[in-house]
């Protein structure tokens, strides 16, 4: 069992943070929508920019760090539902202005984004969860000496809708990454974005989590599937088999039926003992507050994987006035640099860090 | 070395810089400052005397005013304080609270620190007990921060005044104040130690947490206990195995101490957050040892914090034979939280004694969760009637759609008590489903509650319900309804929203049936003017202003300035009452002749702007003429925009000069109607804007008048 300790960050309510040295000082700072918060302390804020508000939700459901025009300081992707626009935010160097806002594409709503390094090229691609188009990646262009050239190249992998839901991970374990969508999964060929990706419609997730993680949950040796319900209640995962005749199927095993919008999911060892733990939350009022269990306590938990024997261990949970949720895209690292790894968690609630403060004696 | 030459340093050095005629005038300034200053010395001594005096009404005008003196009171004051007369020393010291509540405002700080200076001598080690007393009482409200509090601190010493110099202390709560009683608690015997360590928690104080530890660790069994309470506000979870140790280690009179520093110390953890695992382990942990209070301040809390997990806990440590306990168990049941917990709950229900059972079933209702329907249901089939009447009330409670059937039912073929209980949750489940919008459900229980009713007072809720949930089906209830006049009020909203709904449904036959009935039953104006328009338009061959007993055969004339000061209001402009329809009149640079003109199918209204003129601040004049087949009373409903006069049969029965919008039957006149023709002329008036007008003839019941009138 760890302890932590638990501040409010600001007074922000976006549903998207992350964690990385905005000014170049050498102290990790949390972003988190509109502001960026100065670390160590995090109690000095900065505007970023202004978002577009639409009833309780900011239309930024992502605040990943990446370096887009390779000056050295990090960038932030981002992407919302009603801007229908993937866009980079240009870090002004640290300084105190407003960061100048660049559009890569408008595919459409999208509902986050994740980033993978689906082509093995040691860079990670965006790939946003559009759920009225087909899924597309983009992968930024770099120099040779692997800078970014603020310019990216668009690859759509299917002809379909891809619906509420996106993973990636290597399901049939020929060492290539798929992307996984709530009805199916599509395999990568040889040359990633050279052929096309063949789909394999073999199970219904419902409306999935952003990410769906792939996972040996059993440690048999196959990838099995872990989801949230993001917008329903439910939290499963589901075991691949392989029959004698290769023939695959997927058994879902619920971890925790009754606890409501698991948006977001992360696998990391946060209590330092070598596994990986299954880290999620609930999206406090997904849906602005027409989803089930919309009024249940909500709550930040971590399970230990244990083989597929799920066991919660719930770091918050509460009224949503005074505990916290995960949001759509929470970050887990070691902010204060001892040895353990924190959880920075926004959403409409708030924005929290847990610092993690190791195991209970 | 001149500017210095040139600041005063009293009226000698001022007088020396200054030129002779100067000297003069300011010598002169200065003396009446002076004897100015003198003057105000008097009324101090005059309020001294007046305060000691015997005088009651002089003693408290002195008690006012002696404050706004400030602190030069103070000496006097302190020498009444400590004085023989109880009443005055009380007097003193409220004179002297006065001032110290005037010079703790910002900005004072001075004035503060100079109080105190003059307060400290109070609690002198020579200073009797009563002096000290009150000094500390003074003092604890007034010592500021950066103050050197040794001569209270000298006070935790005395063994007669060591709780009140604790106490002062721990109201002071500066730096200083926590040093102190920090200082004070290594050497203080146990029971003082316990008071000290309350002291400190109380003060929040993070600096003395090392102390406190220590004797958490070294102290007796007592000031161990208050040593863990002593630092529970920090809310650390290292503190909790600490804690453990001091509970295992308590003796039969700190055990209830050493728990309740537990339950604070989980309780600000609880509020500091991020640590929910742990305390909920913790509280698990006291449960195993307590017991009577304890026990339940632990089920308390779990009710107030835990999830699914403690729904074993707390249902497998139920007993119906601890009257207290069962309740606050139950409570902590219903204060459980979320789908997981109610879930837990729904699973465990049928392993429960059967008085748990009949206890849960109100719980689980109030979960408003359909899972739980499965066992109200099951409970309300029981042949038990205690399961009987718990299961139905609860599916009322519940809210749940499904629960509907099964109440219908019991509405229909139960006995009367659970009639009544199947009749309330009906309206509950009603009320509950159009609270969530689930319309057709809130319709059909609001339905069966009305043909089911057992009182009007059930028949109107379940109109209201129907009116809010509108559906074909409820068209026979509230046709039905419609026929009873106690009922009349809420019925007509529930036959709008009916035929509204009706003909969204494209059953405009269904629709005309209940705008018929709206009009059969003499609704007020709104009621029949949406009737009117919803039918005319489901039917436009239909003249439904005639069918209820609107006036729409006309002749109108005008338009005719008003003039100024409303000259043309109190002209007889047509030589009125007496009417020529073939007469022409001047109108501007032309004739106005009458012009016949219908008044709307719906409710006869007639636009004026339209048949007359669009004009503004002008009149018009319209007459008409019915025929009745028998004298009768009948009452004039007017609605016009803006004023009218009103002549029947020639006399002058309304003059109402005014300006407003057509509001149904704003003006009703009461008249006797000659059998065979009668005549009604209108002057009616236009500010601006729109200019109409409808009149209908009722009964003095508001019943229509059967009338004809000629057509063109």
């Amino acid at each position: 069992m760890l302890r932590f300790e638990k501040t409010r960050i600001g007074n922000v309510t976006s549903e998207a943070a992350s964690v990385f040295d905005v000014n170049h000082d050498g102290v990790l700072d949390i972003v988190s929508g509109e502001y960026w918060f100065e670390g160590p302390d995090f109690r000095k804020k900065h505007k970023i920019r202004p978002i577009q508000q639409v009833e309780d939700y900011y239309d930024d459901f992502c605040d990943y760090p990446m370096d887009v025009n390779g000056d050295g300081y990090l960038d932030i992707i981002t992407g919302g539902w009603w801007g229908e626009t993937l866009r980079w935010i240009e870090n002004p160097h640290g300084q105190h202005c407003e960061w100048a806002v660049h559009d890569i594409d408008r595919p459409g709503s999208i509902e986050t984004i994740r980033f993978w390094d689906v082509d093995g090229d040691g860079h990670v691609e965006i790939v946003p969860n559009t759920p009225g188009v087909p899924q597309a990646i983009y992968k930024l262009q770099r120099d040779e000496q692997g800078r970014g050239r603020e310019a990216f190249d668009k690859f759509v992998i299917n002809d379909f809708p891809s619906g509420h839901g996106l993973g990636f991970g290597d399901i049939d374990g020929d060492g290539r990454g798929e992307i996984i969508l709530s009805t199916g999964w599509l395999k990568a060929p040889e040359e990633t974005f050279q052929a096309r990706w063949s789909w394999h419609p073999e199970f219904d997730l419902g409306c999935a989590s952003v990410p769906i993680l792939v996972h040996d949950v059993n440690g048999d040796g196959l990838a099995d599937l872990i989801v949230g319900q993001a917008h329903n209640y439910g939290l499963a995962w589901y075991e691949q088999r392989i029959d004698s005749k290769g023939e695959r199927s997927w058994i879902k095993h619920d971890i925790d039926p009754y606890r409501s919008q698991y948006h977001d999911l992360q696998l990391a060892d946060i209590d330092n003992d070598g596994e990986l733990e299954l880290i999620t939350g609930q999206r406090y009022r997904a849906h602005c507050g027409r989803d089930p269990g919309e009024l249940d306590p909500i709550g930040l938990y971590y399970f230990k994987i244990n083989k597929g024997r799920f066991e919660r261990f719930t770091v918050d949970y509460g009224d949503p006035e005074v505990s916290s949720g995960a949001g759509i895209y929470f970050w887990v690292t070691d902010l204060d640099g001892n040895g353990w790894k924190d959880i920075v968690a926004p959403g409409k609630e708030g924005l929290y860090l847990f610092r993690n403060l190791g195991k209970a004696i | 070395m001149r500017v210095k030459s040139f600041l005063p340093e009293g009226p000698g050095a001022l007088i020396r810089s200054l030129p002779g005629k100067s000297l003069v005038f300011l010598s002169a300034l200065w003396f009446i400052s002076i004897q100015g200053a003198q003057a105000t010395e008097p009324p101090l001594r005059n309020l001294l005397e007046d305060f000691k005096g015997g005088n009651p009404q002089s003693q408290a005008l002195a008690r006012q005013r002696l404050p706004s003196l400030g602190l030069r009171v103070v000496p006097d004051m302190l020498q009444l304080l400590s004085g023989k007369d109880e009443k005055l020393s009380k007097a003193a010291c409220d004179i002297i609270l006065q001032l110290i509540n005037d010079v703790s405002a910002p900005g004072r700080e001075k004035d503060r620190k100079k109080l105190a200076d003059q307060l400290v001598p109070l609690i002198a080690p020579d200073r009797s007990e009563k002096d000290k007393v009150a000094g500390l009482r003074l003092l604890e409200r007034l010592v500021p921060p950066g103050y050197d509090v040794a001569p209270i601190a000298g006070l935790l010493a005395d063994n007669n005044l060591r709780e009140k110099a604790r106490t002062a202390l721990q109201r002071i709560n500066t730096g200083e104040a926590r040093n102190a009683l920090r200082s004070a608690v290594a050497s203080a015997d146990p029971l003082f130690q316990v008071a000290l360590l309350n002291s400190l928690g109380e003060m929040k104080d993070a600096e003395g947490l090392e102390i406190i530890i220590r004797l958490a660790v070294v102290g007796t069994p007592e000031v161990q206990a208050a040593a863990i309470r002593a630092l529970s506000w920090t809310g650390d979870p290292s503190y909790l195995a600490l804690a453990r140790s001091v509970r295992q280690n308590a003796t039969g009179e700190s055990r209830f101490d050493s728990f309740d520093a537990t339950l604070r110390l989980l309780e600000a953890m609880t509020a500091r957050g991020g640590n929910w695992e742990a305390v909920v382990r913790e509280y698990g942990e006291l449960l195993k040892t307590s017991s009577g209070p304890s026990w339940q301040a632990v089920i308390s809390a779990l009710g107030q914090i835990g999830d699914e997990r403690h729904v074993d806990l707390i249902l497998g440590s139920l007993d119906p034979g601890d009257p207290q306990g069962f309740h606050i168990g139950l409570h902590a049941l219903s204060q459980l939280r979320g789908a997981a917990a109610t879930h837990r709950m729904v699973s465990l229900f049928p392993q429960a004694a059967t008085p748990t059972k009949i206890a849960l079933l109100p719980i689980l209702a109030a979960k408003n969760d359909e899972s739980t329907l499965p066992h109200l249901v099951a409970a309300a089939r029981s042949a038990d009637p205690a399961f009987r009447k718990a299961g139905l009330e609860g599916l009322g409670v519940s809210g749940q759609p499904s629960a509907i059937p099964v109440l219908e039912e019991f509405a229909r073929s139960g006995n009367d008590e659970e009639k009544k209980l199947a009749l309330r949750g009906l309206l509950t489940v009603g009320q509950a489903c159009s609270a969530h919008g689930v319309r057709n459900e809130a319709s059909r229980a609001m339905n069966t509650l009305y043909q089911l009713a057992q009182d009007d007072s059930q028949r109107r809720e379940a109109l209201k319900g129907m009116a809010s949930n509108p559906s074909p089906e409820s068209l026979d209830s509230i046709l039905a309804a419609a026929q009873v006049e106690s009922l009349r009020d809420v019925v007509f909203p529930a036959l709008q929203a009916l035929a509204g709904t009706l003909v969204a449904a494209g059953q405009g036959d269904k629709a005309m049936v209940v705008y018929k009935k709206i009009l059969e039953i003499t609704p007020g104006a709104q009621d029949l003017a949406a009737a009117a328009a919803g039918l005319q338009k489901l039917d436009p061959s239909l003249n439904v202003a005639e069918m209820v007993g609107f006036v729409t055969q006309w002749w109108v004339v005008g338009p005719f300035p008003l003039g100024e000061d409303k000259s043309g209001w109190d002209q007889a402009l047509i030589g009125e009452p007496n009417v020529d329809l073939a007469a022409t009149y001047p109108s501007g640079d032309k004739q106005a002749a009458w012009k016949r003109v219908q008044g709307s199918a719906d409710i006869g209204k007639v636009d004026l702007l339209k048949e007359v003129a669009d004009c503004q601040a002008c009149l018009c004049y319209a007459y008409t003429e019915i025929e009745v087949s028998e004298e009768a009373d009948a009452v004039l409903c007017l609605g016009v925009d803006d004023g009218e006069k009103v002549w029947f049969n020639s006399s002058l029965v309304l003059d109402n000069f005014t300006q407003g919008a057509l509001v149904l039957d704003r003006d009703k006149i009461p008249v006797h109607l000659k059998k065979g023709i009668n005549t009604l002329l209108l002057k009616v008036y236009q500010n601006a804007m729109p200019w109409e007008f409808c009149v209908r003839i009722l009964s003095p019941e508001g019943v229509p008048v059967s009338f004809t009138q000629k057509k063109p």
